[in-house]
């Protein structure tokens, strides 16, 4: 009876040494794994369409063999054969993992950009990323950039949305806008510029899922002021002269010159009286009001400013001058925003996303009859505040 | 059909919290909005509502259901019915727990092969899973209660993350408030049942409670802060993505999390489903602990060993999840047991109490009349 159980043991040991060591070999990680070197990371892809075909154009750094940038390109009828047709083309397994950045050309962004934005939603391995539009084919901005670091359009795109007031879109904002309604997609515009020099131009708004119209950089801030937290950027700003103070000016002018001793002769380059404030932090509220059939959209925007190089026919220090200065400024700021809001609601876009404020404010939504009924007749009222927090170090 | 444990095995009273607590936090809290949102949209945070207090109240009846006598299912199953009617309930009732937790199983592998490792087979997964569970729930009911803890430190985590969507978030997106028919808010009620499941795993365990009668109050509140976690984060996917979106994103709380970007880790998502196995863990270990110890109670013998049982329920969900092939298979099973899940908690659990009402008058009658 003994023995029996001392077999029964030992056997019972044995067993479990194997099991474990089966199980060992279970947990070191049959997963399946890449290997850094023989993938192909891209980091921005181009997309266009060429005749009636979808093509891809990336960008690829190669760090094994060189330091340079290769570029692949490929056409092919939907997204996934897309990418296996980059595979064909590249020595390694291209990967969208690290991808930063997706360009739609001029021709794809205006066919319609569902198909490839549904694929991403699907795909897993794509993370945060963003997205820009260009007014010339991808291609050619990915050609562009291969002499470029590789992170080089995503870093571009990164400061411009922190500091130089290019409105914030990523994936989030971008899929919310095409699947949510009653509001349309907006998308960064990025274009070369003269001296082939890649600029940020703007901002491009959507109609449904198609390119409809491209706003300029200044208008692109004022809408980054009423719709985004970060307000950081520059506006900036001509003045029209006071008109008792043209007087004073030339007086002024006259002394100025004295001391100057004709110098003035020559035209200084730039415009006297334009400048630019920066905007530091503030607040919008956009509010509905509603009143039988007519519907008014409130804006009211509350901005911190710095004033840098403000026109010499303003003395800051006086009341009279500062009041001036304060009061051109917003009213300047609040006739450009209206403009901007006429010009996007005769392009019936609405990238503010006022169906959504609608929608929260009644009980039925309909939004077809929205866009065609209600939008094209609302009116807009836009006040602005500024707080002249800081006027540079110097005198 | 006496059941004491001895006192070894028990575990301290406010245990209980920890227990229910992550047996209701788990895969679904990863997937709920969409379902909870279909039919009452923006307003589905007052379904919610009404599905968390309704489970208080069948957290109450639970508790008056089981007492000093008949302190487990199985017991009060014996009362009730007899013997061999009471034992066939319980074994359907151990099939349901078996379900309950093969659907945590089958549909977390199908997160990994989703979102990780697409080319990875359900078989491999399977046994890594099965493996873990093994060792787990062969360690006794105190360990799994040591496991729950994680369960409730790691979703109280997820409120930190919540940080990174709410700078992008929209509180216009809640309103307009009530626009809902009351069957549109009921329907969603119905949905969002299914993240509350979890907690008639007390029928099971409550013989190992210290103290078991004066542990309502740590259920209870575990269900409450259950239900405010829950709120919490529908509230905020219903700000940040918009109730037509949400209707495309099959897993919103995934789909959230994609939006954080920290300087060492680019991208959380992947962290952030393998740190949820630890709270999966309790919702697939306790069930099939509570399988275990349904067998033993009815088989009642000493020569058969929970531990042959165990290994035998985890064979069985291994072998059932690699015969689930396709994802529109595994949304099924998540459909099947929501519904089987809501029948037993709405009907079965009430159904029980009355029975066991019933019986017991009827015992007070009959003592009387002799």
């Amino acid at each position: 009876m003994n023995s029996m159980k001392a077999s029964y043991m030992k056997s019972k040991f044995i067993i479990s040494i194997i099991v474990s060591l089966v199980f060992c070999t279970l947990l070191s990680g049959c997963v399946p794994r890449s290997i850094i070197d023989e993938l192909g990371i891209t980091h921005t892809i181009g997309i266009d369409e060429e005749n009636g075909k979808l093509t891809a154009t990336v960008l690829y750094p190669n760090y094994t063999n060189s330091n340079k940038s290769s570029v692949i390109k490929t056409a092919a009828d939907n997204p996934s054969t897309l990418k296996s047709n980059l595979g064909h083309k590249s020595q390694s397994q291209i990967v969208l993992g690290q991808i930063r950045t997706f360009v739609f050309g001029d021709s794809y962004s205006k066919a319609g950009i569902s198909r490839v934005l549904e694929t991403i939603c699907k795909d897993a391995t794509i993370g945060n990323i963003t997205f820009v539009v260009s007014d010339l084919k991808a291609e050619d901005i990915i050609r562009g950039l291969k002499t470029a670091p590789p992170l080089y359009l995503s870093h571009l795109l990164e400061t411009s949305v922190l500091h130089e007031g290019t409105p914030e879109t990523n994936i989030h904002t971008l899929v919310s806008q095409y699947y949510g309604s009653g509001i349309d997609i907006y998308l960064p515009n990025i274009s070369f510029d003269n001296d082939k020099q890649l600029i940020i131009n703007g901002l491009t708004i959507f109609k449904g899922e198609k390119s409809k119209l491209t706003i300029s950089n200044k208008e692109a801030f004022l809408f980054k002021l009423m719709n985004d937290k970060n307000k950081s950027g520059y506006y900036d700003i001509t003045l029209p002269i006071k008109d008792n103070q043209k007087e004073k000016d030339d007086k002024q002018q006259k002394q100025h010159n004295d001391k100057k001793q004709g110098d003035q002769s020559e035209k200084r380059p730039g415009n006297e009286n334009n400048f630019a404030l920066k905007s530091l932090y503030g607040k919008h509220k956009i509010t509905l009001h509603k009143k039988g059939d007519e519907n008014t959209i409130n804006m009211n925007l509350t901005l911190n400013v710095e004033l840098k190089g403000i026109p010499e026919s303003i003395h800051i220090e006086k009341k009279e001058d500062y009041e001036y200065l304060k009061k051109t400024m917003e009213k300047i700021i609040a006739k450009d925003t209206e403009t901007l809001l006429k010009k996007l609601q005769q392009n019936e876009v609405d990238p503010f996303g006022f169906g959504i404020i609608y929608r929260s404010e009644s009980k039925e939504w309909n939004e077809k009859e929205f866009y065609q009924t209600i939008y094209p007749k609302m009116k807009f009222s836009v006040k602005t505040e500024l707080i002249l927090r800081q006027l540079g170090v110097g005198e | 059909m006496k059941n004491i444990v001895k006192e070894q095995f028990l575990v301290s009273t406010f245990f209980t919290f920890y227990l229910v607590h992550s047996s209701q936090i788990g895969i679904g809290i990863l997937s709920f909005q969409r379902e909870v949102s279909k039919n009452a949209q923006q307003d589905a945070w007052l379904s919610v509502i009404i599905a968390g207090i309704s489970i208080h109240i069948l957290i109450w009846l639970i508790y008056q259901t089981l007492d000093e006598k008949h302190n487990d299912l199985v017991a009060v199953h014996d009362f009730c019915f007899g013997q061999v009617i009471g034992n066939i309930l319980s074994i359907l009732v151990l099939f349901y727990f078996l379900l309950s937790a093969f659907a945590v199983f089958r549909t977390y592998i199908q997160i990994i092969q989703v979102w990780v490792f697409p080319t990875i087979k359900t078989w491999q997964l399977a046994l890594v899973l099965g493996v873990m569970i093994y060792y787990i729930v062969s360690g006794g009911f105190r360990i799994l209660t040591g496991f729950s803890v994680w369960g409730v430190i790691i979703p109280a985590f997820l409120l930190l993350l919540l940080y990174f969507p709410l700078r992008y978030m929209n509180p216009r997106l809640l309103m307009p408030v009530f626009n809902h028919t009351v069957k549109d808010i009921l329907l969603s009620t119905k949905a969002s049942v299914l993240l509350f499941v979890g907690f008639e795993w007390i029928y099971m365990y409550y013989p190992f409670i210290k103290g078991a009668k004066k542990s309502q109050k740590w259920a209870h509140l575990a269900n409450g802060i259950s239900t405010v976690l829950y709120l919490i984060v529908l509230v905020v996917s219903f700000m940040y993505i918009n109730q037509d979106t949400l209707q495309h994103a099959t897993w919103a709380t995934l789909f959230m999390t994609k939006i954080i970007e920290l300087p060492f880790i680019e991208r959380f998502e992947y962290i952030f489903i393998f740190i949820w196995i630890l709270v999966i863990i309790p919702t697939l270990c306790i069930p099939i602990w509570a399988c275990t110890r349904i067998l033993k109670r009815i088989t009642n013998s000493s020569h058969f060993k929970p531990k042959i049982s165990l290994a035998f329920f985890i064979i069985v969900m291994i072998v059932a999840a690699t015969f689930i092939e396709n994802f529109v298979e595994v949304d099924k099973l998540g459909k099947f047991i929501s519904n089987a899940g809501f029948y037993f908690l709405y009907i079965y659990i009430p159904f029980i109490f009355l029975m066991k009402l019933f019986r017991h008058q009827l015992t007070k009658m009959l003592s009387k009349a002799q």
